[in-house]
Order: C-alpha cells, then structure tokens, then sequence
C-alpha cells in the first residue's frame, strides 16, 4: 500500500514550492505521479505521452513557481491541469483532421472490468458481467465521474473542478447513472423470470422488486 | 456507524466503507455481516449495491515504483537545468526537441549524473522541522556558521538552507550560515567544491582565497586548494561573475574589474600575480543538444559550418576566417571528442592551429584550395 500525504503535508509541501523549493514540487509529484499518470491514459492512451505530459507539466510549474495564484485544492488542481494538457496536446495533433474539438468533446477511456473475486456461482458471474457491459455503455461523462469518484476517491467538489462543472450537476450524473444501471438490470432480471420461471431464490427476490 | 437503514442500494454503493467492505479492505467487516444478518429484508439492496460496486472496477494500468521514482529524477534534472537558462528563448528552443533525447545525452557526458541527483534526493531524509524552524535572529547566525570539513577521500554531498547543493572535495572545508539570512546568501570554501545554487533574488557568493564568485542560479566548480598558486572557477551552466576580494566591498553598481563567465568558461586566478583571467573548461559540455543532431558527423562540410556547429552546440565563441576556410571540406566523425579535441581535429586537417584567448577560440589557418 503506498503511503498518502495528508491534506495538511499537502498544503505545506505546496506552500514550500511557491517559495522556491524544488523538492517539495518533487515530493509531490512523487506523491501523484501513479494517479495522474492513470489519469492521463484515460485521455491519450500512449504511456509515452502522458510521461511527457506529466514531466512538461511539473516542468511548467516548477518555472513559474514564483508567481502562482493560490490554489485551493492541490489535488483537483493537478488532475485538471493534467487533463487540459493533454487534451490540448491532442487537438494539436489532430488538428488537421479533427476541427471541431471543442471541451465538450473528448473522448475519456475508462473500461469497467467486474471485479469476479470470491464469485463462484455461475448466475452471479453472469450477472456482473452483463452489468460490467452496462456500465461501459454509460456516457462518457458519466464514466469519467464514476472512474474520478471510485477509483480515484475524489470528493465531489473536487470533481466538479476537473471536469469545470457544479458540484451539484456531478452529485447527479453520478446517481443517475447507478440509479439507470440498477434499474436496468432488474428490469432485465424480470423479463428473465418470466422467462425461466422462479428457479432461485435471489430471482424471486427480484421479481418482488421489479 | 451510520444508519443505512434508507439507502438505496447506489447510495450504498456510494458509500466509501461500504465500497471498502465489498473490496474487502474495510476494518468494519463485523459491522456489514452483522447488518445483513440483522436485516433480512434489506438482502437484495445489499447485494445490488455489491454487484455495482463489483462492476465498477476500472481496468487500469499498475504503475511500477521504478518509473515513478525515473520520472521525478528525470523532472529535477530538467528542473534544475531549465531555472539556471537565462535567456527565455532557449527554453522554447529545446521543448521542440524531444528532451528525453537531450537528457540522454546530458546523462551521456557524464556532467553529474542524474542517478546521483536522484540517489541524493531519495536517500535524504525529509526533515520538515528543520523547513519551518522559527526565524533566526542575525546575531545568532553570525554566530552560528556551520563549518563541514570533508576529512574523507569521497566527495560530500550537502544541502544549504535555500536547497542549493554543493559537492564538497575531498579535504576540502565549507563555512556557512545553516540558515541563510539579509541580502544574500554567502558560504566560505577552502578546497574545491560544485555548486548548484538555486535561484533566488538574493545573490549566492563564494569566498575563496582572494577571490569572490557571485551568482544568481547556476552549476560551477570553484577551486581554491590553501597550498594552490591559483585559485580556479569553472561554470556548467548560467551565468557568474568573478572579482577579487577586496573589490567586494565597493558599491554593487562600480566596476568590479571582474570578469563574466558564462557556460563552459573558466577563471583562473594566479594569487601571486594577482591576475585573473579567462579561458574555457577542460571538457565543455554540449549546451545546446539540438544544434548537434547529426552527433558531429560531417561528410564533404565546409569547415565554417562545421566550427559555427560546435561553437553554437558549446556555446563558446571561435574566430576565425569564414572566407579564407570556406573551400575547406570536412569528413570526420568527431562525437567522442571532447570540445577542444575537435578543433585540435579540424585545424590538422587543415594545417592551422588554435589559440585559447579570453574564454575563446581563435582558429588561424590559411584555407585549401
């Protein structure tokens, strides 16, 4: 398990940085190095690009150290400075044959992959995997709201910051999204139950729900 | 613990030590069992939020420890020599090139090994007490100089109050302020010792011997030996300046009667004489990586082109007669060579000679026909 600073190391490290210390910058992007760089595949999946990108990106902060607005939130900081970059870097490079790329218009590659530990009964494992299919039909948008809120344990605040929302848009999305998915599957369970006749307990439960 | 009693199962799904508890990471693992047992009627919620938290895996790529502590070195060696560049333009210059190349080759040369930058950094206990220690009074750090003597054979890393690093040399000993305070920042050597100063408005001076070395952020070596005739400063990179010292307390805006010294160039002091001079680096490192992407390989190339390469590549001026050497033609592959090797090179082939006068190269033949 790696070690996590705390809000306040966070701060203070930050802190060091604006006055001119190299190794705090350093220290934290030691400290974000593996989640910005999960981050930035997500936009570019070349591992080289986003290295180049991370490294530009610390590069650009460590010159202008000096003189840098406060910064709120350290970490929703880094994660939207990162994914602007790239983005950036991308329309630069497909400029010729994507014109219109606006902000509203990237494309972000989360892939939900079920977590099958500890599952032996066939029925379940099918289960998930339908739901796992689900979930990688959700809109884009939505993904990237559960991928910055599950996997990268983001606050909601902090989400609406990257992705240059409100707080409240992103609290709903995000339930939409499970709600539709939980709904959509007992929907689908129904039909199967009609369909097979009541051979589980768990499907009788459903049919109660649906 | 919370009531769950309400949610539903995405906001049981939302829950962060629900979400631990199903990824088996939770130290309430008591308290989930015990709920499902308790709660009969609440089963099916239950197991709805588990699969969506079970679905909601994202594939992602491990990210080995290895790479990042790569990268972070890599970003203090960029770091360190991009806030010693003085003039902006050659930052822009060097983005286009693919830096990773440029960092290869920096590495390459051997200047001071990234490696060693970045063993330096991860083997340093991080002491955030000393970072925000409380202020200290002037008086007491007239007081308080720290003297570290290097009494083994290796060279001794150190780290100064502002994070400036210093190499100190075998036998060598360094005076300062463990806490650098007022206009500037001033460390005492005896011996020999590279610098790394970190830029900061105050100015960084090293006292050795009689004579003084001034700097804003750069990379030098400063060598003033108590039984050496001279006392030497040689400068990686930025920019420095050099007087003796009793020029040092005249106004700041007076002429000095210094020199400047700029990347790969050299002062030498002989303390007997009292004469301070400039010349070049024993071996100069390429400063401008992007000017040498043919890796010094000439083929049929008029020797001025060849000398405008090299001089811009290490950034250390040559004279010499464009005209008269113009029918020159060069084939040589000179990337092993150090800097003056290579002239030494060209001027055989052409039956000249060089002369190193004032930090520059003077290339004297009389042309081919």
């Amino acid at each position: 398990m790696k070690q996590r600073l705390t809000i306040q190391e966070i701060q203070q490290l930050w802190l060091d940085y604006q006055s001119g210390d190299m190794e705090a910058l350093a220290t934290l992007m030691q400290a974000f190095y593996a989640d910005l760089y999960n981050w930035g595949l997500r936009f570019v999946p070349e591992g080289e690009t986003v290295r180049d990108c991370l490294q530009d990106v610390f590069l650009a902060l460590w010159q202008k150290h000096g003189h840098m607005a406060v910064v709120q939130d350290v970490p929703a900081y880094l994660f939207k400075t990162v994914k602007h970059r790239l983005l950036q870097e991308y329309r630069r490079k497909s400029f010729t044959q994507v014109m219109s790329l606006t902000d509203e218009q990237y494309t972000v590659h989360v892939e939900f992959s079920a977590d099958l530990r500890q599952i032996e009964e066939e029925h379940q494992v099918y289960r998930l995997r339908r739901l796992e299919q689900l979930m990688n039909q959700l809109p884009e948008r939505q993904r990237e709201i559960i991928y910055l809120r599950f996997y990268q344990n983001l606050e909601f605040d902090q989400i609406a910051e990257i992705m240059q929302i409100g707080k409240q848009p992103v609290y709903n999305l995000l339930h939409r999204a499970l709600k539709n998915m939980r709904d959509y599957t007992l929907g689908t369970f129904s039909w199967l139950l009609v369909a097979m006749g009541p051979c589980t307990t768990l499907f009788q439960e459903l049919g109660k729900k649906a | 613990m919370k009531k769950y009693d309400n949610y539903e199962a995405e906001e049981l799904a939302l829950d962060s030590d629900f979400r631990d508890w199903v990824q088996g990471k939770s130290p309430n693992a008591d308290f989930w069992l015990a709920y499902g047992q308790q709660h009969p009627e609440r089963q099916e919620v239950l197991r709805t939020a588990e699969e969506l938290v079970r679905a909601m895996r994202v594939r992602t790529v491990p990210v080995a420890e290895k790479l990042v502590r790569a990268e972070v070195s890599q970003f203090m060696e960029r770091a360190t020599q991009t806030s010693t560049r003085q003039k902006p333009g050659n930052l822009s210059a060097s983005r286009s090139l693919s830096w990773r190349n440029a960092y290869r080759y920096a590495a390459a040369i051997g200047l001071l090994g990234l490696l060693v930058a970045a063993g330096w950094w991860l083997g340093k206990p991080r002491n955030q007490a000393s970072r925000t220690a409380g202020a200290i009074s002037p008086q007491e750090v007239d007081m308080a100089y720290t003297e570290t003597r290097n009494s083994t054979g290796k060279p001794l890393r150190l780290v100064l109050s502002d994070n400036s690093k210093v190499v100190l040399g075998p036998k060598s000993v360094l005076r300062y302020a463990p806490q650098f305070s007022g206009g500037e920042r001033v460390v005492y050597l005896t011996g020999e010792a590279q610098f790394e100063v970190v830029k900061r408005k105050e100015p960084f001076k090293v006292y050795a011997g009689d004579l003084v070395t001034k700097v804003l952020g750069t990379r030098f070596v400063v060598r003033a030996y108590e039984n050496d005739q001279n006392v030497s400063v040689q400068v990686q990179s930025g920019k420095v300046s050099v007087y003796r010292k009793e020029a040092d307390d005249k106004e700041d805006t007076a002429d000095k009667a210094g020199i400047i010294l700029l990347p790969n160039q050299a002062a030498i002091y002989q303390q007997a004489e009292g004469q301070l001079s400039k010349t070049i680096v024993a071996r100069p490192i390429v400063q401008v990586p992007q000017v040498v992407s043919t890796n010094f390989e000439f083929r049929e190339t008029p020797l001025p082109q060849v000398l405008n390469q090299i001089q811009q590549a290490y950034a250390i001026p040559i004279q010499f007669d464009e005209e008269a050497l113009q029918n020159c033609r060069i084939t040589a592959s000179l990337a092993n060579e150090t800097m003056l090797e290579k002239v030494a090179i060209l001027c055989k082939l052409v039956g000249g000679r060089y002369e190193l006068v004032d930090g520059q190269i003077i290339v004297r033949a009389d042309g081919c026909r």
